[in-house]
């Protein structure tokens, strides 16, 4: 990465954000208002570029259509109207302004629609009260002396009783209407009060009945709604056809535009994050060192030279974007990095080294060539079904060692034997757990010191020889020490008390270099490294719990061949699904031990991270309109 | 090995196991309550809260190791 200024008159900013957005290489230094210098301001039209912005959106909105943020894959790029000239803001203003007065019209009807049906719905359900309760005209009629009680009412209560403990002075007819109690009572006039304070015991609710129409019978009545009210439903029918066609229609267009002017308020808004004079704009940032001639080349021109750029010298301390740069099959292993955090400027990219260390890592607890074979079939059919994702290469290049591994172990499906024919292995999990034991240990003792002499390099790179020596040297000088006492003990070229001393002269020595190299923490994490490498047994843990279940699995299955065809049918599908949630088991644990292995005990000898990512201002997908 | 010893020697590598099994997995409840909480308000911690809830899982591990070493002098 190379730090740049570059200052530009305020006359030429709009060739220059274009030139820049183009360009998409500068990760943009924000500038905070200081006293010397205030930020810019936006482009004279970023008003109305977001007004018509959000207008698009809120149409999109309301014709309830997605529009596929920016950014995303390419597959929505291709529902996107053709390329064509970049449209002007005032065409693209009227064009949007037109369908959202179409699209506001077509709404309003379809809620007009809906409150209609709605309201003629209700009466139809008081007609149809009125014909199942049979309720002339006559009784509905108002009187001086009588009065009509019609509502809606508990469902399973007996109502007369209730009402007769008041008087027997009533009328009462009660019916259902769309498994809804309906009642009609005719009191007298005086004592209503009693019975409606009696009715609220059966959730009385009042229906009202003036709405409803005295002319004609009411049969006559109900069929006339009952047609006018499916009329209505057509037109809503039409109504949402029509809207549902405008929203097809539309998509390609909104779509297109939410892009453009996404793009567009991004470039409208750019003097945001510059710094102010009079009469210039400065923008400070960081370019790929390998493209910064091509860069400064092309933005020079768009400026027609008024654009000056100074190289700025970057402070050692300082955190530069870093942007990870791998072969596509190390690619999908950045995904670790990006989950915990990206390496910083100056430490080494870890990712080849995970791309094979992890499905190590992994075969060695999944080792089973029938597993792996399941996994990448899995693998194929996800990636088939939605898309390709970094997780699913993981997991492929993860089974591939499964299947190396379970050669080794001679592992099929859990079946280390067929019959009398014993498939060829190296070492055996489910036997040899001791010897298994001790491999996991030796396995972490490599990835271990992998990670140490990696963060040598990186201390000897930007520290010097003496202070690599000093940090990372230490542990070496240890580890070696053991060993060296170990083996000079068991060939009996020292005694016991001799190999004390001598271990205790190793300690000493690591204990001055490490303090000199990390401080007091150096010493203090001394019984850490052991601890981290009998972690690695976790390796054999995790791959012998998952054989031992394959063969229980394999076990109770084959008894049940046993007992006919039933026992048959029963023992395959408990191998179908014993082994899917063994390898579903295995999967998940194998990949997050794996994973953790590297986290945990591998990170924390050389990786510091807090990179920041490389985020250039421009475009990250191409653009709608030919420029 | 037999008798008191033997047995002595089997219950030794159960408690082992047993042990640490509960301790990892009470120090991963505390650490995991605390991470799931913390990924709510900032979703970018996943990476750092799955590391953490981990780290506990060594300790049985380690009983994993000292029952084997335990069962293979039996």
């Amino acid at each position: 990465m190379t730090k740049v200024i570059a200052v530009v008159p305020k006359s030429k900013v709009k060739p220059a954000i274009s030139a820049l957005y183009k360009a998409g290489a500068l990760h943009i230094i924000e500038h905070k208002k200081d006293e010397t210098h205030d930020i810019g301001a936006p482009l004279a039209d970023s008003g109305r570029v977001s007004a018509l912005l959000l207008k698009i959106r809120s149409i999109a909105g309301s014709l309830s259509l997605n529009l596929p943020k920016d950014g995303s894959s390419e597959q929505n790029q291709e529902k996107g109207r053709d390329l064509g000239k970049i449209p002007s803001l005032a065409s693209l203003e009227n064009e949007f302004g037109l369908l959202e007065g179409k699209v506001q019209e077509v709404l309003q009807k379809k809620e007009n629609l809906a409150k209609a049906i709605s309201r003629e719905e209700n009466d139809l359900f008081l007609l149809e009260c009125a014909s199942a309760l049979k309720l002339s005209r006559n009784i509905l009629t108002p009187s001086e002396n009588l009065s009509l009680v019609v509502g809606t009412a508990k469902k399973g209560v007996e109502i007369s009783p209730i009402l007769k403990k008041i008087s027997y002075d009533f009328l009462l007819r009660t019916s259902e209407v769309k498994e809804t109690v309906v009642l009609a009572l005719i009191v007298k006039m005086s004592s209503k009060k009693e019975f409606m304070g009696a009715l609220s015991q059966v959730e009385f609710q009042p229906l009202d009945m003036s709405g409803i129409s005295l002319k004609g019978t009411i049969p006559a009545a109900l069929k006339m709604k009952r047609e006018y009210l499916e009329k209505l439903q057509d037109n809503l029918q039409a109504a949402e056809k029509g809207i549902s066609g405008i929203a097809k229609k539309s998509f390609p267009m909104l779509v297109s535009a939410n892009r453009y002017l996404s793009q567009e308020i991004q470039r409208q808004e750019a003097p945001l994050l510059f710094a102010a004079t009079d009469y210039a704009y400065a923008v400070s940032g960081y370019v790929p060192t390998d493209t910064y001639d091509a860069v400064l080349g092309s933005l020079s021109k768009a400026t027609q030279g008024k654009m000056l750029f100074e190289k700025v010298h970057t402070g050692h301390d300082e955190h530069l974007p870093v942007q990870l740069i791998n072969p596509p099959k190390v690619k999908p292993f950045e995904f670790f990095l990006n989950l915990y955090s990206l390496p910083s400027y100056h430490e080494k990219d870890p990712s080849n080294i995970i791309a094979f260390t992890f499905p190590i890592l992994f075969g060695f607890m999944l080792g089973d060539v029938g597993y792996g074979l399941a996994t990448i079939l899995l693998v194929r059919w996800l990636k088939k079904k939605f898309g390709d994702f970094p997780l699913f290469s993981i997991i492929f290049y993860a089974s591939l060692s499964s299947i190396f591994f379970g050669l080794i172990f001679g592992e099929y499906f859990g079946f280390e034997e067929i019959g009398s024919f014993a498939f060829p292995h190296l070492i055996s999990r489910a036997h040899e757990l001791n010897e298994l034991m001790y491999i996991a240990v030796g396995i972490g003792f490599l990835h271990i010191n992998l990670g140490l002499a990696i963060g040598f390099f990186n201390a000897l790179k930007h520290h010097g020889l003496m202070f690599a020596v000093f940090e990372k040297g230490s542990w070496f000088i240890l580890q070696l020490g053991i060993i060296v006492g170990i083996v000079l003990f068991s060939f009996h070229l020292l005694s016991g008390a001799g190999l004390g001393l001598f271990l205790v002269l190793v300690i000493l020595v690591f204990g001055v270099l490490a303090v000199k190299g990390e401080g007091i923490k150096g010493l203090v994490e001394m019984p850490a490294i052991f601890s981290n490498m009998l972690s690695y047994a976790r390796l054999m843990a995790i791959g012998v719990s998952s054989v031992q279940l394959a063969i229980v699995i394999n076990e109770n299955a084959l008894e049940m061949f046993h007992s006919g065809i039933v026992g048959i049918l029963g023992g395959i599908l408990l191998m179908l699904v014993g082994h899917t949630i063994n390898i579903a088991l295995g999967l998940l644990g194998s990949f997050l031990h794996s994973l953790r292995l590297h986290y945990v005990e591998f990170f924390s000898k050389f990786f510091q991270g807090g990179g920041i990512p490389y985020a250039p201002f421009g475009q990250k997908q191409k653009g709608v309109y030919e420029d | 090995m037999e008798g008191i010893a033997g047995g002595l020697g089997f219950a030794s590598a159960a408690a082992a196991i047993a042990a640490t099994a509960f301790a990892a997995a009470w120090a991963e409840y505390k650490i995991g309550t605390a991470a799931v909480g913390a990924m709510a308000e900032k979703e970018e911690l996943f990476g750092k809260g799955l590391i953490l809830t981990v780290i506990p899982e060594t300790i049985v591990i380690f009983g994993l190791v000292i029952a084997i070493l335990i069962l293979g002098k039996l």
